[in-house]
């Protein structure tokens, strides 16, 4: 706290922690309270609102933590000590007792000291005259020698709040006091919130909902799962910035349940995608084994089982290899790599495979640099690149492989450009989520695991380097990536 | 002759249904996208369809279902699904949507013939 800061606080709490029955109600909360301000403190049901006002008030002892009432450290054990300090209280539940009148109930308040000695020196008329003017200054009007059970509920509402004012507090903490209150006995209740602040009066005004506060409070609090996240000016705090500080810790709880549902869908794909290649080895399997057929089907059969179980095991190599990313247990060997090199070879042993396929031009400029890389990985993605560059082209066409050199920013750019069906901006993000399939593409025979551009992201990324797309639709794609040049030009192969 | 419209865009399972349906002695057509089924049902009423669900195109096996329940030429015309999706609410969807039987991938060629022989009331034609 600065020096202003200790001069115009009046309560300071810090670190306070309380749990029930290893239920977590307040966890390091923190809390300034300013000489004639009225600070909101905001939260929903089971923040530790409540909690907070109750420790404050002397009802009940937090686990940890310190209390200050004007500079000074104080332990408030008991409400009588509350209460000496200045400290009053409207507590939510609270109940006034039912069988006194409303200035017997004031009374319980107001004689602070030793009361059973010193009840007949009460004065009966000093305590309903404080009683009365609580209520003027509330502008409402309560029979005061009324029973409190004979009270409705925002009477006796009233009443709470009346016998905590009477006794002149100057550090005034109201849990709800507005709950069950018409919005004139509301509106009433704010206005002498605010005068008691102008006398002076910190007043801490607890409540639930977001529209309450504005119009009254100077400054705010938000309490959220027993944490204090943070406390800010009244005139800042439009509820959008309120909502999104209640909202913050909610988003990761829903980021949580987003994830479980994802796992759960995950599992559903993955096996969807299990099922096409294990019904092509059943189905050849049971085939060839159920009729006399010629060589010629025989091998055919067999030529689709030996495939089936190709891409069973890319799907479950691509399963690990997503796994590993997500746990971050990748392994990359980096060692020096010459980039146009292993792109020559991808594209050589592609060729060999399918001979008959697409044209693929390599570009790199001469003296590209060596970076450090995995070889292995390197060529998955360059590899995994070209398959989707073959497999969303309209017609035969040329797939172009080029390297060019940021040197400003330190880094070598691989693309591969294909002159196919090219992505709608709205998917470009999302190509790379795993399992994630440009929805009604215009073309036929396209498969594979949905994880390709998931794991070559994961690659790149474990490199330090990013991957991205720039497509225009029916004009094809170029998917680039960047990998750091770093230091390891200057040392060139001689570094291993 | 009886004829079977296949329905798969995947080549290795559309191929797999021709060389046993062949061998049973049914004709068989082959169609890898859905456009290109309802092109085809457009001029010519198979007396069975094996159909995929998730077909790779705008035009879905669902769509192609609808197609073939909406034509009143085709209405009778039994329907096996053959899909990878495995759960009980893609089943009770496509019953709904008017398929006869649903096979989930990977079926057994036998299950698959059986099914077929059934639908077709035992009547294989050589």
């Amino acid at each position: 706290m600065s020096m202003l800061e200790t001069e115009r606080t009046v309560l300071y709490a810090e670190g306070i922690s309380k749990s029930f029955v290893g239920i977590v109600a307040l966890q390091d909360a923190t809390l300034s309270l300013r000489r004639g301000e009225v600070h909101a403190l905001l939260g929903v049901d089971g923040s530790g609102k409540s909690t907070l006002v109750k420790i404050l008030s002397g009802v009940i002892a937090p686990d940890s933590g310190r209390v200050y009432v004007n500079g000074r450290e104080v332990s408030i054990s008991t409400p009588r000590i509350a209460q000496s300090l200045g400290i009053g209280a409207v507590h939510q539940e609270v109940r006034l007792v039912p069988f006194m009148s409303v200035v017997d109930n004031v009374l319980l308040d107001y004689a602070p000291q030793k009361r059973l000695f010193m009840l007949p020196l009460i004065d009966w008329q000093k305590i309903e005259a404080a009683a009365q003017d609580a209520l003027d200054l509330l502008k409402m009007s309560l029979d005061l020698d009324e029973k409190a059970h004979n009270l409705s509920w925002a009477e006796q509402q009233i009443a709470k709040i009346v016998k905590a004012l009477a006794a002149k507090p100057r550090i005034l903490l109201l849990d709800e006091p507005a709950y069950g209150l018409s919005d004139a006995e509301s509106s009433g209740l704010f206005r002498a919130i605010r005068l008691l602040a102008s006398r002076g009066t910190s007043v801490l005004y607890v409540s639930p909902q977001l529209s309450e506060f504005p119009s009254i409070a100077d400054r705010v609090t938000i309490l959220k799962e027993g944490k204090t996240l943070g406390t800010m000016l009244a005139d800042e705090a439009d509820a959008r910035s309120v909502v999104e500080l209640l909202v913050a810790e909610t988003s990761q709880a829903m980021a949580i349940r987003e994830s479980d549902r994802q796992r759960r869908e995950f599992v559903s794909l993955v096996s969807h995608e299990l099922r096409t290649p294990l019904a092509t080895i059943r189905g050849y399997a049971e085939t060839v084994m159920s009729r006399p057929w010629s060589e010629d089907i025989r091998q055919e059969c067999l030529q689709n089982i030996a495939s089936g179980c190709e891409r069973l095991t890319e799907l479950v190599d691509n399963l690990l290899d997503m796994s590993s990313l997500e746990k971050g247990t990748l392994r990359i060997e980096k060692e020096p790599v010459s980039l146009p090199e292993i792109a020559r070879q991808v594209t050589l042993s592609r060729w060999r495979r399918m001979p008959k396929t697409h044209d693929i031009v390599m570009w790199f400029p001469p003296d590209f640099p060596v970076v450090r890389a995995d070889p292995k990985r390197i060529e998955q993605v360059l590899n995994n690149l070209l398959d989707n560059a073959v497999k969303y082209c309209l017609d035969v066409e040329t797939i172009t492989v080029s390297g060019t050199v940021d040197e400003e920013n330190d880094m070598v750019i691989v693309t591969v450009q294909d002159q196919g069906v090219g992505i709608v901006p709205e998917h470009q993000v999302r190509i790379f989520e795993r399992f994630y399939r440009v929805p009604n593409l215009e073309i036929a025979n396209v498969e594979g695991s949905g994880l390709g551009l998931a794991i070559c992201k994961g690659i790149i990324e474990c490199h330090g380097g990013k991957i991205w797309v720039k497509s225009s639709p029916g004009k094809g794609s170029a998917f680039s990536f960047s990998l750091p040049l770093h230091s390891d030009r200057l040392h060139g192969h001689g570094a291993e | 002759m009886t004829k079977i419209l296949v329905v798969e865009d995947d080549r290795s399972l559309a191929r797999l249904a021709q060389l046993n349906l062949e061998a049973e002695g049914y004709d068989v057509t082959i169609c890898h996208e859905g456009r290109q089924a309802i092109a085809d049902l457009q001029t010519n009423v198979p007396d069975l369809v094996l159909l995929d669900l998730r077909l790779p195109t705008s035009v879905s096996g669902w769509d192609v279902l609808t197609y073939l329940r909406q034509d009143h030429r085709l209405r009778a015309v039994p329907v096996v699904i053959l899909s990878a999706f495995a759960h009980d609410q893609d089943k009770k969807q496509a019953a709904a949507a008017g398929a006869n039987v649903y096979l989930v991938k990977p079926f057994g060629i036998e299950e698959l013939l059986a099914c077929v022989r059934g639908l077709l009331g035992g009547a294989s034609e050589a």
